[in-house]
């Protein structure tokens, strides 16, 4: 009997494991956050998908990133737009070869009002110092993407750096840039495809599309097996004799989107196969990234502490105005019977768990230029950010401080009668001897403030310099592939937390 | 003297327990007064009506020869000082406790400083002035819960089971403080507790509460056991005692020692109940005699001095008492 079971399961696990194997036949296709919003690959795929039955898993990214992406060994194939890091790329011998397969081009976009004054059948690079001149806002990708360095480079060509108080380092994808162009009547660089995914939710319009200077050309590349060898590099031989071959760049020629062509075909095969070059020594990732972060906190890194404080700052407002509101409540609804209050005790417990990017995705439908408060411009203001982080720990707190109160001896209820106290000496007897529930309420609200990372990314946009919180920039330093900043701001969370839970343990001592 | 509160008819429901059924008691000035009586018999209900924490169902209830009235209630309310059973201390020193009050008066500083100074001087708690009230001992918590309410000088004092968890000399103390309360600033205290004999010896009037009603004497004749169905009769392990016939549960039957009448010889009559026994003690009790009588069980009966002279009682004689099934109370 025992024997059979065994062999029973032996024979699950082997239909499970073969199952399994069914599914391997995937690739890895790093592809730009510019090709992603354009909605290209969703027709480019499929095909080569159905032709072959497997499946291709799409990782969008900034170039920069996926060629770190690459570099790791994490996907198969990349198809990117930043040309002189493509070359180093192969020439190290991470890629196999690097093959042209369309090109667009950047455009300069910006505001209807173009409050820079750019005149007509300028050069890109007049448009850039009428800008310059004018100090008219201008958002960067500032995410190691291709359109970043593009535009790092057409500044680099002026011999001009961007000052910070109209520069605004975004760190989103191309499409939220283009969204933070229209809210904050800013100029951008970005692709045609994106400019035209975009158009019918911004009024931006186009200011320079200088051809020759702006030429964007999109490479795909084979991540070397040599250096990863679980590299499908079947597949990814197949896939670029695919996107290279008549059929996808027939498609490519012919994809258009609010009638206007987005991409141009390459035709012919340009072959740029280099020999290994040099060999990259590996090295401990995780342990020369960490010994780097505490270089940049003991060494007071200026741009660090700043994220620091910016998210001090921000949830600590959020904090105040929530507890000012929600500990008044909360002792209201532990005080008193009313109908209603077992449904609103539901509600409370059901805001609790509240997911951050619903608070976010609610608030900027409310705060954006077509929204209820639209004309407040508020988004992308860290009053945004504290607006949103004080919706998300209202219920928090709010509830917390009703089981604060109800977790009173009920013999207090008695006292305070037979001292005549009324309702007002009442709340302030309860709120005295609940302190300690009542003030790790807070400090819970105050973790979850500012340990979110949804509503200050979607509400702040992570502006460089005005709306970054640790989280977001966490995020971003990760995609941009700055782990060693990535992991110092993570460890001045943990500090932070540390400090706050310090703190209240020095204030439960002192009050016993 | 004059009443403080007189309580016509009544009756009080909360739940299934703890209800008041039509009580009548008159309760004096400036006494003393104990409340006995079983868990759950309605004691606690009792001081609630009393302390004008909750208002009466049905019945009327004067208080200071005014009439109890929604409107008064709460005006009422602020010349009691309750004190609940295991008192919660808030937190802070002893002099933020007894202070709390009068702050929540808006009473000035200095006054209160003053207050406080003489109540904790009258309860004997001055050195405990600046402990911290969560390190108290139970008897220490019992006086400073006392100093909170008294502090507010109110007529009247109430103390649920104030006696309950302390040990000996604490029990000593709070009584010292009861009868001084009563002596020096003329309160009213009235009290519950569990000790039959220290109600009796403490108080100027005792009440019983017994299943949602009071008795205005003490359960002294008070036996415990269960009913002989075959001899319709209250087994008391002793002594047989004989009920009403249409009783079916019994854990308790106490005897109201006014109800006993007492004989040189068996009395030929249809008192169900007789038995003989030796004359232990005698006391005056009111303007009138408390015999204590050793049958099987301890009886005690209350007779008029007269009764007494004709009967020519000493201890030591031999009598029979005798009492009706029906003046039993079975609970």
């Amino acid at each position: 009997m025992q024997i059979i079971q065994k062999l029973n399961i032996t024979l699950l696990l082997c239909s499970i494991f073969s199952l399994a194997n069914a599914e391997t036949d995937i690739l890895r296709l790093a592809i730009t956050t510019t090709t992603e919003n354009s909605g290209l690959m969703s027709v480019l795929n499929p095909v080569f998908e159905s032709e072959n039955n497997i499946k291709i898993n799409i990782i969008t990214v900034g170039s920069g990133q996926a060629l770190r992406l690459g570099k790791q060994g994490d996907v198969d194939v990349l198809l990117t737009h930043a040309p002189e890091d493509e070359k180093l790329f192969v020439k190290s011998g991470y890629g196999l070869k690097r093959y042209p397969v369309m090109h667009n081009e950047f455009i300069l976009v910006g505001p209807a009002g173009n409050p820079a004054g750019i005149k007509d059948s300028r050069s890109i690079f007049e448009a850039f110092n009428d800008i310059y001149i004018a100090e008219s806002v201008f958002i960067s990708r500032a995410d190691d993407s291709g359109t970043h360095k593009k535009e790092l480079s057409i500044w680099k060509e002026n011999g001009q750096t961007p000052k910070d108080d109209w520069y605004v380092r975004a760190g989103m994808g191309m499409g939220s840039v283009l969204m933070l162009a229209n809210e904050q009547d800013a100029y951008t660089l970005t692709d045609r495809g994106t400019y035209l995914a975009f158009k019918d939710k911004t009024d931006l319009e186009i200011y320079s599309q200088d051809v020759s200077a702006l030429h964007n050309p999109y490479h795909v590349i084979a991540v070397n097996p040599e250096r990863h060898p679980h590299i499908n590099s079947e597949l990814a031989e197949k896939y670029i004799n695919y996107i290279t071959g008549d059929k996808a760049q027939n498609l490519i020629q012919d994809y258009e989107l609010f009638g206007e062509k987005l991409f141009y075909p390459e035709t012919g095969l340009e072959n740029n196969a280099l020999e290994e070059s040099t060999i990259h020594v590996s090295r401990n990732f995780f342990w020369d990234a960490t010994i780097s972060s505490f270089n940049l906190i003991i060494n007071f890194d200026k741009s660090l502490f700043y994220v620091v404080w910016t998210s001090l700052k921000v949830s600590l407002i959020a904090v105040l105005i929530a507890t000012l509101v929600s500990i008044p409540l909360g002792v209201f609804v532990a005080l008193n019977n009313f109908t209603g209050k077992t449904f609103l005790l539901t509600c409370l417990n059901t805001l609790m768990a509240l997911p951050t990017v619903v608070v976010g995705l609610l608030l900027y439908g409310i705060l954006n230029r077509q929204g209820l408060l639209g004309n407040m411009s508020l988004l992308y203001t860290s009053t945004a950010i504290v607006i949103g982080q004080c919706v998300l720990i209202i219920p928090v707190i709010w509830n917390l401080s009703i089981a604060a109160v109800n977790g009173a001896d009920p013999r207090l209820a008695m006292t305070c009668t037979s001292l005549g106290a009324n309702y007002f000496q009442r709340s302030i007897i309860y709120m005295s001897e609940v302190r300690f529930a009542l003030i790790a309420a807070i400090v819970t609200g105050f973790g979850r403030a500012i340990g979110e990372v949804g509503i200050a990314m979607m509400l702040g946009g992570n502006i460089h310099g005005y709306t970054r919180t640790m989280t977001t920039a966490i995020a971003l330093e990760t995609s941009k592939g700055d782990f060693e900043f990535a992991l110092a701001l993570g460890f001045m969370l943990l500090f932070v937390a540390f400090i706050v839970n310090s703190l209240l343990q020095q204030f439960q001592l002192k009050i016993r | 003297m004059t009443s403080l509160y007189q309580l016509k008819n009544i009756t009080f429901n909360y739940g299934t327990d703890f209800n008041l059924v039509d009580v009548c008691v008159d309760i004096e000035k400036s006494n003393i007064i104990a409340i006995v009586g079983p868990n759950g018999s309605g004691k606690t209900s009792l001081l609630n009506i009393l302390s004008f924490l909750n208002f009466p169902h049905a019945g009327t209830l004067f208080y200071n020869e005014k009439e109890l009235t929604s409107n008064n209630f709460d005006q009422f309310r602020k010349t009691v000082g309750y004190v609940q059973q295991s008192p919660y201390l808030l937190r802070g020193t002893v002099f933020k406790n007894i202070e709390l009050g009068l702050k929540l008066k808006k009473i000035d500083k200095g006054i209160r400083v003053k207050k406080v100074s003489e109540v904790m001087q009258l309860l004997g708690i001055n050195k405990l002035s600046n402990r911290n009230a969560r390190t108290l001992s139970g008897g220490e918590a019992q006086k400073v819960a006392i100093g909170q309410v008294l502090v507010l000088d109110p007529d009247v004092l109430i103390l649920d089971e104030p006696f309950t968890h302390l040990d000996k000399d604490s029990i000593d103390e709070l009584e010292q403080i009861v009868l001084k309360l009563k002596e020096d600033l003329d309160k009213t205290i009235i009290l519950t507790t569990h000790n039959q004999y220290q109600a009796q010896w403490l108080a100027d009037d005792v009440y019983s509460v017994i299943n949602g009603k009071v008795f205005e004497y003490q359960m002294i004749n008070l036996f415990s056991g269960g009913i002989d169905f075959k001899k319709n009769a209250f087994n008391t392990g002793k002594q047989l005692i004989i009920i009403p016939e249409d009783i079916n549960h019994a854990e308790h039957i106490a005897i109201d020692p006014k109800q006993i009448v007492i004989s040189r010889d068996k009395l030929d009559s249809s008192m169900q109940n007789s038995f003989q026994g030796k004359i232990t003690g005698m006391a005056e009790d009111n303007g009138r005699v408390k015999v204590s009588i050793a049958s099987d069980e301890e009886f005690q009966a209350i007779v008029t001095h007269k009764a007494l002279e004709e009967l020519s009682l000493s201890i030591g004689a031999e009598v029979w008492i005798s009492f009706k099934s029906s003046s039993i109370l079975i609970f």
